[in-house]
């Protein structure tokens, strides 16, 4: 049996049970290995693809895999979330924490199931579709697919131990075996995240010895794992779920706070979602550090690529993801600002935050301005020039730089007075603290707009630079402030406590619409990263030749993008509401009068737990 | 304590808070601040306050926009007279649709900047009492009293049977709510969210309220989590909605696959040409950075003043044809590194078939030159014709065109040769991106056009300038004088 042919039986099974398909595999993987240096090369220009009803191949493969992903984000950044929790719990004696751990844990479980689920429809549907690529790979990454099952096992067992195990070992050396347990859950799953990068990175950037007439036995293994996206793939993915996992955790909180039978409730999941919006922002403000880090190594493994993905087809694509940022932006900060009200001595800040949203609105409108968009010769007639006679003055990455750096220091503006909200520093040199503090704020915005302007007055290359000492300045102000204030807080005297569960349900929608957001931008940048392969399946290696090899328009992408979002809210709906349904009352039914912590709702011990 | 002190009581019928007001009022206690789940105008009139102001703004943006609807089409009767059925210039019926509409648009307007006004809108900073009661189902009751009436007030309250009575000591409600929004439909606050005061505890406390006694109460907590569901789901429909309407309404481009292209050898210039336009100006990819001249030299207009590319290509190095350097360009790209762009261009045989690069050599010939790619050249293979380049010479500076693309003294003939036709729309044809030819005779004189082909950048035609540097400045060397003066002559008749 030829490959070809092998192949075409893939093809036209597809409406075969998995039993068939996977005895299909088999016979495919035997013949790989006794035929391994059959010419790839005609193989490839002969293979057939499988199709699906209604939508078709490729939405449904776009699909399964853009849920997929979106599941293993979730089931990847919450372990994260709850062992950070879990340890402040042990080390910093707070028990609220703990039981938060264990809130985010057990939502887990279900999430982990579902991630299985896509994951194995986004298998069955590869094998079915696009069977010749699926063999292909499967020859080149046979081995890290066999560690990657292994470590999924890993993986699944450590969370149900860590999971089960959380009420038997609470205590002394047993609670930090315990802890260890779920160090372990985020070393299975990261590992297992960076082996299926390898295989999607494989396909943006293979290794330069590669090309279609490379037998993929002759591929180096190890060469095709650590190729030239890998890492920085790993490194974005790693920041994205954690600010996915904050967001998914703020939308969780957000739907028991409007739920809440009780104030002891409402207080603990209003609670959650400052705790979720605050990690989600936070690690959003370094996310575009490590895309431009990504950005880079494209440029540098093919510019044609980096070209096609800035300044290409996909132009458009970066308008609508500053439209989006836009909103990340003024929603998490319109949840601070209302946050605000229920924080005594918080109503000293309020009249400041309309000059914020202000600030915040004009960067948004900068930064979505288009500048370089590729234009035929009609639309260059159309538009007077081949760049905007006034907006592309703002479309130019001196003022974008600009707008986007200012809207960090204002977020970051926003947390500094929500932090200091209900704080009245008591150390002697604490108006020259913030006086200090002020004259950072000033000085790096003055850097920012002084290399902003003069941006415009000296060659690209010379502009390029000048993003560096705009984005140093805003860091040094975010550090240097951050420790003024925790010298400066120290020993500080309390305006009050925070009035836990006192939020209008308005900045609860805030919180989803955050979580949608980002939900969203994760699969508009997965399009990114998928689209500038544009017609090939492995760049340059492997041509696509099916009848959906052309990479669709924004429009199209939006529509697939958000069906994959609702589908994955649907069921991620489904598990908040499982959680609910079993879950043990965490929140004991206390008496009204019951005093509220520091800093948080003290919750009484739960029944059961 | 000297500051006045706050009382917040909810009812859970309108009777008890409309005889709550009157007493309150009774008592010398005006500053109050009723909170409804409805308009209710029992309320209002307990509170007595004066009929809404608004309705004056309705009747002066009513018969301003009726005045201004009948002065607008008196005046621009007036000012292009047209008798029409021999009446009169002023006919005023055919004026009242007009000024009915404006009347009807000016009310509107008016009406609602007037309830903004009024209202104190926007009123971003948050109310400081609040309780979601309010807007599902029950009548608050605020008032801002001296403390020496605390306990007369707090009296009158509790006899009308509040469901909650509660204190702010601060009293920061009705100091604020003299400018806040209420001021004008103080009893209209539905559905305004606001955060906390100094209340021990808020919403919370309130929906606590008589909770599970009653299967009544079970089942308006059943509506309400059905509601808040339904809540959630339409901010998140909402959510995805946007945004899928704003990624649709930017400009859509896809990223084609090229086509296959199998040429014989008697393949036609024009069918090469067509291929390869279709190629640049889509699956190529070509204008990501050709397009806008920034990351490589645009193709399709002049650069640096060497001409189109069909023209200046024969040029860039010497004694090499156009269509090798081209080919050459395509898939050896570090050779011919224009000088001012960086090496970025790749080896185009990864991407397209040999045929396909053959195709687009023959487009960008087109451009201002004429097509000399044949099917032999394609069937040379990509070896033979970068053999045909030669050795490549550095930089290529900028030399000067050649001579006349034709010898007609026809000119149409000579600007179709030239292709000034690819900017220039004439009769129908062609793309703006410079003045028209038609009717350029009316706008501008014979020395004026012939400046223009001279000197390009002597000036520009108003609308155009943004275009100016397009025009190639090589025409006075690519024409003989009387072709010049056949295009200037021709040029200045249209009109």
């Amino acid at each position: 049996m030829s490959l070809r042919d092998c192949a075409a039986r893939h093809g036209a099974r597809r409406g075969a049970t998995s039993l068939k398909l996977l005895g299909a595999m088999s016979l495919a993987a035997l013949a790989l290995h006794l035929f391994p240096g059959v010419a790839w090369a005609q193989d490839i220009a002969g293979r057939t693809y499988g199709d699906f009803p209604l939508v078709g191949g490729r939405v449904a493969v776009w699909v399964a895999a853009q849920v997929h992903l979106l599941f293993a984000a979730f089931v990847l950044g919450v372990p994260m979330f709850a062992v950070v929790a879990e340890a402040i719990g042990i080390f910093g004696g707070e028990s609220k924490y703990d039981k938060l751990a264990k809130e985010f844990t057990r939502l887990l479980l279900v999430a982990y199931s579902a991630t299985a689920i896509w994951g194995a429809i986004l298998s069955f549907l590869l094998v079915t579709i696009f069977p010749n690529l699926w063999i292909y790979l499967a020859e080149i990454f046979e081995v890290s697919m066999w560690i990657y099952v292994g470590l999924f096992f890993f993986e699944s067992f450590t969370l149900y131990l860590y999971y089960y195990g959380w009420d038997r070992w609470n205590q002394g050396r047993a609670k930090l075996g315990h802890w260890t347990l779920g160090i372990l859950l985020n070393v299975w799953g990261t590992a297992v995240m960076l082996i299926a990068n390898s295989w999607l990175t494989y396909m943006m950037s293979p290794p330069a010895d590669v090309g279609p007439d490379t037998a993929p036995a002759m591929v180096q293994t190890w060469s095709a794992f650590a190729n030239a996206t890998w890492m920085p793939i790993n490194i974005h993915r790693v920041i994205a779920n954690v600010v996915f996992g904050g967001a998914i955790v703020g939308a969780y909180a957000a739907y028991r706070f409007l739920l809440a039978k009780t104030d002891e409730e409402r207080a603990h999941y209003d609670w959650m979602g400052y705790i979720g919006n605050l990690i989600a922002i936070a690690a959003l403000l370094i996310l575009p550090f490590a895309g431009y880090y990504l950005g880079r190594e494209i440029y540098e493994f093919n510019q044609q690529m980096g070209i096609t993905m800035m300044g290409g087809f996909m132009s458009w694509l970066w308008i609508i993801q500053a439209f989006l940022i836009g909103v990340l932006f003024l929603a998490g900060n319109y949840y601070l600002w209302v946050g605000m009200g229920r924080i005594p001595g918080a109503e000293r800040f309020t009249p400041y935050t309309k000059y914020m949203l202000i600030v915040l609105i004009i960067g948004v409108i900068v930064w979505a301005t288009p500048h370089t968009m590729i234009a035929n010769r009609e639309e260059i007639a159309a538009m007077g020039g081949t760049h905007h006679p006034f907006l592309g003055v703002l479309g130019v990455m001196s003022a974008k730089n600009t707008a986007v750096n200012i809207m960090i220091l204002t977020t970051f503006l926003s947390f500094l007075l929500y932090n200091r909200a209900n704080k009245n520093p008591t150390v002697s040199w604490a108006r020259t603290g913030t006086i200090v503090q002020g004259a950072m704020f000033a000085i790096s915005a003055l850097v920012v707009m002084f290399y902003g302007v003069y941006g415009y007055f000296v060659s690209a290359i010379v502009r390029i630079g000048f993003s560096v000492y705009q984005v140093v300045a805003v860091i040094a102000t975010i550090v240097g402030v951050v420790a003024i204030n925790m010298l400066m807080m120290r020993g500080a005297e309390s305006r009050g406590e925070i009035r836990w569960g006192q939020m209008p349900p308005r900045s609860q929608y805030a919180l989803f619409i955050l979580a949608v957001t980002f939900t969203w931008l994760m699969g508009l940048m997965g399009f990114a990263r998928s689209g500038i392969r544009q017609h090939w399946h492995v760049w340059e290696v492997v041509r696509d030749t099916s009848e959906w090899a052309a990479t669709p328009a924004l429009g199209y992408a939006a529509v697939v993008i958000s069906s994959c979002v609702l589908i994955f809210f649907v069921l991620v709906a489904f598990i908040f509401w499982l959680g609910g349904l079993a879950e043990k009352p965490t929140v004991s039914s206390a008496p009204k009068s019951a005093p509220l912590s520091h800093g948080g709702p003290e919750l009484a011990p739960a029944a059961g737990d | 304590m000297s500051s006045p002190v706050g009382l917040l009581a909810s009812f859970d019928y309108v009777d008890s808070a409309v005889n709550a007001i009157g007493k309150l009022r009774a008592a010398g206690l005006k500053k109050i601040t009723a909170y409804m789940p409805y308009p209710e105008h029992e309320i209002e009139e307990a509170l007595q306050y004066d009929q809404s102001p608004v309705r004056v703004w309705a009747l002066a943006g009513g018969l301003c926009g009726a005045a201004g609807g009948f002065a607008f089409t008196a005046f621009t009767s007036m000012d292009w007279p047209l008798v029409t059925g021999g009446k009169p210039i002023l006919s005023i019926p055919a004026y009242v649709v007009i000024s009915f509409e404006m009347m009807v648009l000016f009310g509107a307007l008016s009406t609602v900047i007037g309830l903004f006004i009024n209202s104190r809108l926007p009123y971003i900073k948050p109310m400081v009492v609040y309780d979601p009661e309010f807007s599902a189902g029950r009548f608050g009751i605020y008032v801002t009293v001296p403390p020496d009436h605390l306990d007369q007030a707090r009296g009158i309250l509790q006899g009308q049977d509040p469901a909650e009575l509660r204190e702010d000591p601060v009293g920061v409600a009705h100091a604020e709510s003299d400018s806040g929004p209420g001021s004008g439909f103080p009893g209209e606050t539905v559905g305004v969210a606001a955060g906390s005061s100094g209340f021990g505890s808020g919403a919370g406390d309130l929906a606590g309220v008589g909770a599970g006694s009653s299967g009544e109460d079970s089942e308006r907590k059943d509506r309400t989590m059905l509601f808040e569901n339904l809540k959630i789901f339409a901010v998140v429909l909402g959510t995805l909605a946007t945004f899928t309407i704003v990624a649709n309404s930017i400009p859509q481009v896809q990223s084609e696959v090229p086509a296959e292209l199998n040429f014989g050898a008697d393949v036609s210039a024009d069918e090469l040409m067509t291929s390869g336009e279709i190629l640049y100006n889509g699956a190529g990819g070509c204008l990501a950075c050709h397009g806008t001249g920034t990351r490589a030299p645009n193709l399709l207009t002049d650069h640096a003043g060497t001409g189109l590319v069909g023209v200046r290509c024969a040029n860039r190095v010497a004694g090499e044809e156009c269509k090798a350097y081209l080919y050459a360009s395509m898939v050896d790209p570090n050779a011919y590194v224009v000088e001012g762009f960086d090496p970025i261009m790749p080896d185009m045989r990864a991407q397209l078939s040999n045929e396909q690069i053959w195709a687009m050599v023959a487009y960008l010939e087109s451009v201002g030159g004429e097509v000399t790619v044949t099917g032999a050249d394609i069937g040379a293979g990509d070896d033979a014709a970068v053999a045909a380049a030669g050795a490549p010479a550095a930089g290529g500076a900028p030399v000067a065109a050649a001579g006349p693309a034709t010898a007609s003294t026809d000119p149409v003939e000579i600007m179709t040769a030239n292709t000034c036709f690819v900017c220039h729309q004439f009769e129908g044809g062609g793309v703006p991106l410079g003045p028209p030819f038609d009717g350029i005779g009316a706008r501008v004189d014979a020395d004026y056009i012939r400046e223009s082909i001279l000197d390009p950048t002597a000036a520009a035609s108003e609308g155009y300038e943004a275009m100016q540097m397009m025009m190639p400045p090589i025409f006075g060397n690519q024409l003989t004088a009387s072709q010049l003066e056949a295009i200037v002559q021709f040029l200045a008749s249209q009109r």
